[in-house]
Order: structure tokens, then sequence, then C-alpha cells
């Protein structure tokens, strides 16, 4: 199992969000769909042990997932990537990428060849989301979660997107997606979880 | 973690615009400072412009590596949950950003004394044509030097600190900067008016870490400004305490464990943690710190003596009142030889019927007492009628009581000539 979450709960003041129940097998591509606010960030954060479950259990590789023990082989793009804005695309990537050509050519694939030299803080939203997408893959993990990928790329991006999901599943590669874009979903054909008020449901 | 990942995230972080500005700012400051220094027109040599401006750099060098750090550790900490999600152990990424804080601290020692050797040079090319040769490097020199790069670089750790435990860029940068600029000397000289503020000074972390270095309890070197007394050992065992504090915060935020009860209670809990500290820190320091600053009214010595009836207001008032009634009042002075030169004076006016009123009046570091003595009717004396006489009375605090210790003689503060032809000349 890549990905697995059973009964993972969080209680805030006033709410409990959960239990969310999620599986992901090796090779599988699961999507996580849901209205704005139905709880999907939060069942990838907690699946991430970026946040503290309340109760309940998440898995990554069979090893279990807290704050205290961050997820291994996983290539993760949050909702707002953050990056060293003053520092150019390339300079971003390199640190996680195994060679300096492999950030070149990951820059190359996600359309960023001319733009990984000029400073992040100069991208577009759009171009920041396809750089968070590049740093996501520069480890080559096992397993990509990709919290709302598509909210700022154009359909070139977009296509680029469906194109790696599909040939990364084709190689046995996994990956746990959280959206609400239809269009996105109908070209993945993932199985889908849906995420409302709070809870995973089906 | 592979090490040359780990230098290129410490390096990513170091190099942002805001440490730029930090460490540019330093190495002007440095560069200002050595060409100020040392006599117009004589040789400096770069080893006496590093022992003149070692002084200069106990604040300001030393508050640049602290804000550094800061900076540097920010570049880590804001990285925190991406790289958690790659697989980085909390301890290491604390360990990143400490180690970033510590590397800045030692950078920025680095350049400033290259700039401090550069400002000796261009003193030295100035002063060309004069005779005389450059200093000698002095005995001591390079191991004072290492000393500061040391501290330079738990300067840096301490900055890191700060920014593990506070985990906003801004907000560390602005904690770090008032952790440090209490201690440049222009302020250390505003806060020597409230000794009990400045006395706080060796016990917070940049303080401690500076008595640590000196040993002397001199916080702010060698000016004047003298600070409560705290060692080295104290002081390196404070800063030790501060930083695993602060280390122990940033390592419980990391692993989120504020956040099972929820990041929105986490901030009014903070802000209610430190508005409680300070009220009670203020509490315990400003009262007694302050007492001497606050008119004398609130002054607690006076407050406590007017309560139990033994103010200045109320032993002059006590002391008219027996005068009047025919007694003297030894009671109420300091001592009988005040006594007997108060029962020396002329008294008379205030046995005299009329009436008399007071007003307090600061007498030096003392407080005075003024009473007014107004004749009704005027007593006339050869061709003089007097109608108002003022005594002034100074005190003395004897076991919480003001008591009398001088009275001036008395002054017609109105009186009129009565011409023999019966015409009045006020003076």
């Amino acid at each position: 199992m890549a990905m697995h979450a059973r009964d993972l709960c969080r209680v805030v003041p006033g709410r409990k969000l959960g239990p969310f129940e999620v599986e992901v097998a090796a090779g599988e591509l699961v999507a996580l769909v849901g209205g704005n606010g139905s709880g999907k960030t939060t069942c990838l954060r907690l699946m991430l042990g970026l946040d503290r479950a309340s109760a309940g259990l998440a898995q990554v590789g069979g090893q279990a997932v807290s704050p205290l023990q961050p997820p291994r082989g996983i290539g993760y793009v949050p909702d707002q990537p953050q990056f060293w804005d003053w520092r150019s695309g390339r300079d971003n990537l390199r640190p996680f990428a195994s060679t300096a050509g492999a950030a070149e050519a990951l820059l190359g694939q996600l359309g960023l060849a001319e733009a990984g030299r000029t400073a992040v803080r100069k991208y577009s939203r759009g171009m920041r989301q396809r750089l968070a997408l590049a740093r996501a893959l520069a480890a080559t993990p096992p397993t990509l979660v990709l919290d709302e990928p598509t909210i700022a790329l154009d359909s070139g991006g977009v296509d680029l997107l469906v194109e790696i999901l599909l040939t990364r599943r084709a190689e046995g590669h996994s990956a746990l997606v959280a959206t609400h874009d239809a269009a996105f979903l109908d070209r993945i054909a993932p199985r889908q979880i849906e995420v409302l008020a709070g809870r995973t449901t089906r | 973690m592979r090490l040359r990942q780990s230098v290129a995230l410490a390096r990513a972080g170091l190099f942002s615009p805001s440490a730029l500005v930090v460490l540019a700012g330093s190495c002007a400051l440095a560069l200002l400072s050595a060409l100020r220094l040392g006599i117009d027109g004589a040789p400096q040599g770069v080893w006496s412009s590093l022992l003149e401006n070692a002084e200069g750099n106990l604040t300001y060098g030393l508050a640049g590596a602290v804000l550094l750090g800061t900076v540097t550790a920010s570049g880590i900490v804001q990285l925190d949950q991406w790289l958690h999600s790659v697989g980085i152990d909390p301890p290491i990424r604390i360990t990143l950003a400490l180690l970033g804080g510590v590397f800045s601290g030692l950078l920025i020692r680095v350049a400033i004394v290259v700039t401090e050797m550069t400002g000796g040079v261009i003193k030295d090319v100035g002063a060309a044509a004069r005779p005389g040769l450059p200093m000698p490097a002095a005995s001591g020199l390079a191991q004072g030097q290492v000393r500061i790069l040391v501290v330079s670089g738990l300067c840096g750790l301490l900055g890191a600190g700060i920014l593990v435990m506070v985990r906003r860029s801004l907000a560390g940068l602005g904690v770090s900067a008032a952790l440090v600029v209490i201690y440049v000397p222009f302020v250390g000289a505003a806060a020597n008016r409230v000794p009990g503020v400045l006395n706080v000074l060796p016990y917070l972390p940049f303080g401690s870490l500076r008595a640590a270095l000196t040993g002397n309890g001199g916080i702010f070197g060698d000016d004047p400004i003298q600070a409560r007394f705290l060692g080295a050992f104290p002081g390196a065992l404070l800063y030790s305490l501060d930083l695993l504090l602060a280390i122990g915060i940033g390592y419980l935020l990391t692993i989120r464990v504020s956040f099972a009860v929820s990041a929105r209670m986490l901030v009014p809990a903070t802000a209610l943690v430190l508005g409680a500290g300070t009220a009670a820190a203020a509490g315990a320091i400003l009262p007694a710190a302050l007492s001497g600053e606050v008119p004398w009214q609130w002054q607690p010595q006076w407050r406590s003596a007017h309560s139990a009836g033994w103010s200045s207001d109320a032993v002059a008032v006590r002391w008219a009142h027996q005068v009047a009634t025919g007694g003297v009042g030894k009671d109420l002075f300091a001592s009988p030889v005040d006594a007997l030169a108060a029962s020396r004076m002329d008294l008379a006016p205030l046995r005299t019927p009329g009436s008399t009123a007071r007003t307090q009046f600061l007498d030096g570091g003392g407080l005075g007492v003024r009473l007014l003595v107004t004749l009704s009717p005027a007593v006339v004396s050869g061709n003089v009628s007097v109608r108002e006489i003022d005594y002034q009375l100074t005190f003395r605090v004897v076991h919480g009581r003001y008591l009398i210790d001088g009275i001036t003689p008395p002054e017609r503060t109105k009186a009129t000539l009565v011409p023999a032809l019966g015409k009045a000349v006020t003076s």
C-alpha cells in the first residue's frame, strides 16, 4: 500500500474533522474530490503528518507518519507552495535533485528552461505551480501528493500534468490528488473518494 | 539528508536580500568606525584598526551576527513544511537552521575583520606622507579576535534560535532586533536613567552572552554605564538556558504539538502569556525603579508617611499649631539641635491672631514646606506695618517620618512703610 489512512481525525475547537479513510495502492491514481472547505487539504496534511491527528492512523509505504515521523518517498505539491523567492527556479530545485543535469531536465520538462535563471519572485502563479511540480518530482518519489494542482495552470500546464500523472501510473507510481476540477478528473480517470463536510464518504 | 543538500539549504537562506542588507550594513559600520578611530593623519595599520574597533564590535558587530543568524535561519524554517514532506526529520531541520545561524555569525565576523583591516590600510594610505610607523600587532590580539569570532558564531546561533522559536521571518527579526538594540550604548544611556531596567539587561540572552564574553558585567563594554555584575560562568549558563528554551519551544512547534490544541488558540494564548509576563515584570521592576522619578506626592515614602500622619505637610501644620499654642514641637524635629535653633527664632507671628497657608516645594533633593502667616490685624512695629510673614521648613526622613531639620528665619513678604505723614508705601 502506497498510502493508507484509517479513522484519521483532527479536532479543533468547535469542530471535528474526519474520520478520513483513504487507501492508495501502488500504481494507483486516487482523487479526493469535494467542494471548497470540505476537508480535502486537511485530509492530505494529516496523511503527510503536516498536522497532528487527534486520532487514527496514517501510513506511507507501510510506515506510520506524524509530525515527528515525516513520510518517505513522497513528492508533495501544496496548495500554496513556498520557495526561496529571491533565488532562481534552478537554485530552488537544485538542492533536491540528484544532479544539476537532472534539475535542468526537469525545468525543461515543465516548460521552465528559460525561466529557470529568473528569480522566483518574478514568476506568475502558474509558473510557481510548475516549479512546485518540478520540485516534487526532483527526487523521483514513488508517490505524488498534489493539492489542487490545476488551480493556476494554463491549458498547456494541465496537459503536461495529465501526461506526467498518466506516464507515472503506467510506470507503477502512485498519486493522491485533491481537486474539484471535473475536467481534469475526467482526463486522469482516478479512483475517486468524496470528501464532504469534513469526512470521507466513499 | 546529504551534506550537499544541507549546504545548499543553508546557502540559499544566507544569501537572501535581507541577509545581504544586514551583512552590508554591518560592514559599512565597521568601515566607518575604522576610518574614524585612531589619530587623524597618523598611520593606523591593520592591527591597530582591529584593536581600536574591538569595543564597537562587541555591540554593533555582534548585533549584526544575531540579526544575520535570524535571517539565515528563516530561509530554512520558511520551507519547514515542505522539508517535512520530503522526509527530513524535525531535529535535522532545526539543526540545519541553527547551523545556518552559526555559519552566518562566523561569516559576518570574518567580513567585519576584513573590512576593518581594509579601513586601517586606507588610513595608512592617507597618512603615507606623514612620519611614523603603523602600530605592530599587539600581543593577545589574535586570542581576542578568536574569542570574538567564537562569540559571533554563538550570536548567530542565538539569532537562529530565536527564529526557530518564533518561526516567522519578520517577527523573528523584530524579536532579535529588540533583544540587541537595548545594548547599543546610546539606548543603554537611556536605560541608565531607570536602574531597574538596566539591571535586567545582563540576564537577557544577548546580555548574558556579552557577560560570558567580557566576564566583568560590563555589557556596554567600557562605556560608563554600569549594569548589575554578572560573571562569565553565570552568563554562559544563562545563555545556554535561553538557547535551550528557544530550541525546545521551536521543536515543539516544529512537531506541531501546539497544533493539537489549535493554531487559533496558540496566538491569543501566547499573547496572554506574554502580556501577563510583561505586566508581572513591569510590576516587579518599574515601581521601585521609577520611585525616584515620579513627583514626590506619588513616591511610596511620602505616601506611607502621609497615611501615618508624618508627611512634611502634616508635620508643618502640627509644628505651627504647637507653636501657636505656646509649645515648641520638639518631637517634630530631626535632632535636638534643630529644635534648639528653631526655638531661638522669632516665632511671635505664629502666636499672633491670623491665618496660616502652606505650600510645598522641592529644596534640592528634599522636600520643603513654606508657611505663610497672614496677620490680622497687621502688626505695626515702629513705622512698619507687617501683614504677611513666611517660614520655610526643610525636612529629613527619619524612620519613615518627615522631621524638620531646618527653618529659615522669618521673612516679611508683605510689609507697609507707615511714614510720619501717614502715606503708605508697599514693599
